[in-house]
């Protein structure tokens, strides 16, 4: 494995000795086979000279080993790579920037400390996953739901942080975080919003206390260690109606686009709705996607691929779309509005039709649910696990809600996927919010064909420059794409990055925490790469 | 390349271990790791994305719930688990420890002949 850059074999062994003071012996990993499982195995980077290989991995178990960890990191130089749970899948998963970082695995950290049924709120570490939420809620008998995204082993705090969706009504999961935990760089240790108050019944529940709201500051960055983390839930609605709309042709995804709109702000769909091709007689999210996994997000062609509907040489005819739809609520209200949204679509798309179930409180029966069911209740599921055979990077999209805006970068996505033999057919969309769209599209990666991923990553980034000249930006970055994605975000001459790196150098001043991440580099790389 | 060419000779190597040797405590223990780490994936039901994926893969040569397999040897289990073997993603030594593998092996092989 290599050693962290500028490091001595004699100064890493002290300072895994010292980790090893810390944490306690048997939680440093510096092995073979244990440093293989903080590998990305879903990597464009994968297998090639270009990916970076950590040099050891500790786990604490507190906030004081966290500092300690920290505190060797910064005696000694050695950059870190923090994660919660480590299931980012598509977006990073483990992998660093820098080659020989130390891997700071929080999975230990995974106290559930509070958990308040009449508020709907949890205090968590970040370790915690979704499925150990659930169980916890489940073994106290509380009728609370989640809304966290598949896979239900990742970290209910990380989604959060890295501002991923859900299907249900937290679907924005940032704005499910209220206060936090934070261990900065030096190893000082802060806490946001109300849980800056000794002693604060709202720690969860408001997140804002006084002052700027810093909670942000530790969304997708290198600022700091996140400990622990408000959580906002849901309580059970008295009825609950979960339906799949299904529009028959391609290019109905703008009349869908723009009437979800309009039903979205105007507050009769309140789910996160997430849009995706449909197959006739296929419920895209009825089962586990196997090999290959890229299928919605761009056909691979020839060598390696499927064909299959839409790519070279398959079936010309391309799939429409369907989107599942949650109804939350009092039984009159959400059947009033079922009918409302009926009509609304069938005015917009000739040929709509509809799947639906309707269920009502005590949820008994809520475990042997189908997975889209429980995606919109918010019961963590596996249903989008990756079980993939290759991998992928996931390069999505900022857009305006509008379905003829979508209609033309799909365009502009075809173009560049069309050079790399690929067809964009349409990926997921997702609707954090009433106001936001954002559109998927994934470089595939091929498992030891380093050339063919090699062709990926260059498609990955015409993607992200083809989409900056329209004015798109990521939502979140693929970390082995994050210089190119935060590079799009270029409004006078860069002036959000240099503030960015103003922070970053202010608060970590050996620039030892997670050197890279969201493009942001310390100013010892900086001078490096200058 | 390699690593694949290593894991495919795991599949022919007899039984090292486990099996009827294995101590009721860690056949407990394993079973318990199961139930806590593998069967929300792995168990009986349609809604398990690891059984769907080895029926689809095994069309009924081998069963595709794995606590009916009896077949599984302890270099093949710590083999998917540990590395990018299949379609699963790795486990971690922080998510189920080394002493743990161990218990999970003695409770897959446990039928074995």
């Amino acid at each position: 494995m290599p050693l962290p850059p500028g490091l001595s074999q004699q100064d890493f062994d002290s300072a895994v000795a010292e980790l090893r003071e810390v944490v306690g012996e048997e939680w440093v990993f510096t092995s073979d086979a244990h440093i293989e499982t903080y590998r990305d195995p879903y990597s464009p980077l994968q297998g090639s000279d270009d990916e970076p290989i950590p040099s050891a991995a500790v786990a604490p178990h507190t906030v004081e080993h966290v500092q300690g960890v920290l505190r060797v990191a910064n005696d000694y130089g050695i950059p870190t790579w923090a994660f919660s749970t480590g299931k980012n899948f598509g977006y990073g998963g483990t992998e660093t920037r820098v080659a020989g970082s130390l891997i700071i695995d929080l999975k230990r950290m995974n106290r559930i400390l509070e958990l308040n049924e009449a508020n709907a709120t949890a205090i968590v570490e970040p370790g915690v996953s979704q499925y150990e939420l659930w169980q916890e809620i489940q073994r106290r008998g509380l009728r609370l739901w989640i809304d966290g995204p598949s896979p239900a082993y990742s970290s209910i705090v990380a989604i959060g942080l890295e501002r991923g969706v859900g299907y249900g009504l937290n679907g924005e999961r940032y704005r499910a975080l209220s206060g936090l935990e934070v261990v900065l760089p030096t190893g000082e240790v802060i806490r946001t919003g109300m849980a800056a108050l000794e002693g604060s019944g709202a720690w969860a529940q408001y997140p804002y206390g006084l002052g700027p709201h810093v909670q942000g500051m530790f969304s997708q960055s290198n600022y700091g260690i996140v400990t622990k983390v408000g959580v906002r839930l849901i309580p059970h609605p008295p009825a609950f109606r979960s339906s799949l709309v299904i529009a028959p042709n391609n290019e109905d995804i703008v009349p869908m686009i723009d009437t979800l709109r309009k039903l979205r702000l105007g507050g009769a769909i309140t789910n996160a709705v997430s849009l995706g091709p449909h197959m006739p007689g296929m419920d895209p999210w009825a089962s586990a996607p196997i090999d290959p996994p890229m299928g919605g997000f761009g056909n691979l062609g020839g060598a390696g691929g499927s064909g299959g509907p839409g790519g070279p040489g398959g079936p010309p005819r391309l799939p429409g779309w369907s989107f599942r739809l949650g109804l939350y609520g009092y039984d009159r209200v959400v059947e009033a509005n079922w009918e409302e949204i009926q009509d609304e679509f069938n005015t917009a798309i000739p040929g709509a039709s509809y799947e639906t179930e309707k269920f009502t409180a005590p949820y008994d029966g809520q475990d042997n649910w189908e997975s889209r069911h429980k995606m919109l209740a918010g019961i963590p599921s596996f249903q989008e696990t990756p079980l993939w055979n290759h991998g992928g990077a996931f390069i999505s999209m900022v857009l305006p809600f509008d379905g003829q805006a979508y209609w033309e970068f799909r365009e502009v996505y075809n173009r560049v996927y069309q050079q790399y033999g690929r067809r964009y057919i349409g990926g997921a969309l997702h609707n954090h919010s009433p106001w936001s769209l954002i559109a998927l599209g994934a470089a595939p990666v091929v498992r030891d064909n380093p050339e063919a991923n090699a062709r990926s990553i260059e498609m990955a980034r015409m993607l992200i420059e083809e989409s900056g000249r329209l004015g798109y930006g990521e939502y979140r970055a693929p970390t082995p794409f994050a210089d190119e994605a935060a590079a799009a975000y270029a409004w006078n001459d860069h002036a959000l990055m240099r503030f960015f790196e103003t922070i970053k150098d202010t608060l970590d001043p050996n620039g030892i925490l997670a050197p890279g991440k969201s493009g942001i580099w310390p100013r010892r790389y900086r001078e490096d790469q200058a | 390349m390699r690593r694949l060419t290593a894991v495919a000779s795991l599949l022919i190597l007899p039984l090292a271990y486990g099996g009827a040797a294995a101590q009721d405590t860690a056949l407990e223990l394993g079973e318990r790791i199961y139930v806590d780490k593998c069967e929300y994936c792995h168990g009986d039901g349609v809604q398990k994305g690891g059984t769907f994926v080895l029926e689809a893969r095994y069309q009924g040569d081998l069963p595709g719930l794995l606590t009916e397999r009896t077949n599984l040897t302890p270099e093949y289990i710590t083999a998917v688990l540990r590395t990018w073997t299949n379609g699963m993603a790795p486990f971690r030594p922080t998510e189920i420890t080394d002493s743990e593998l161990e218990a999970l092996i003695s409770y897959l092989t446990r039928n074995n002949e």
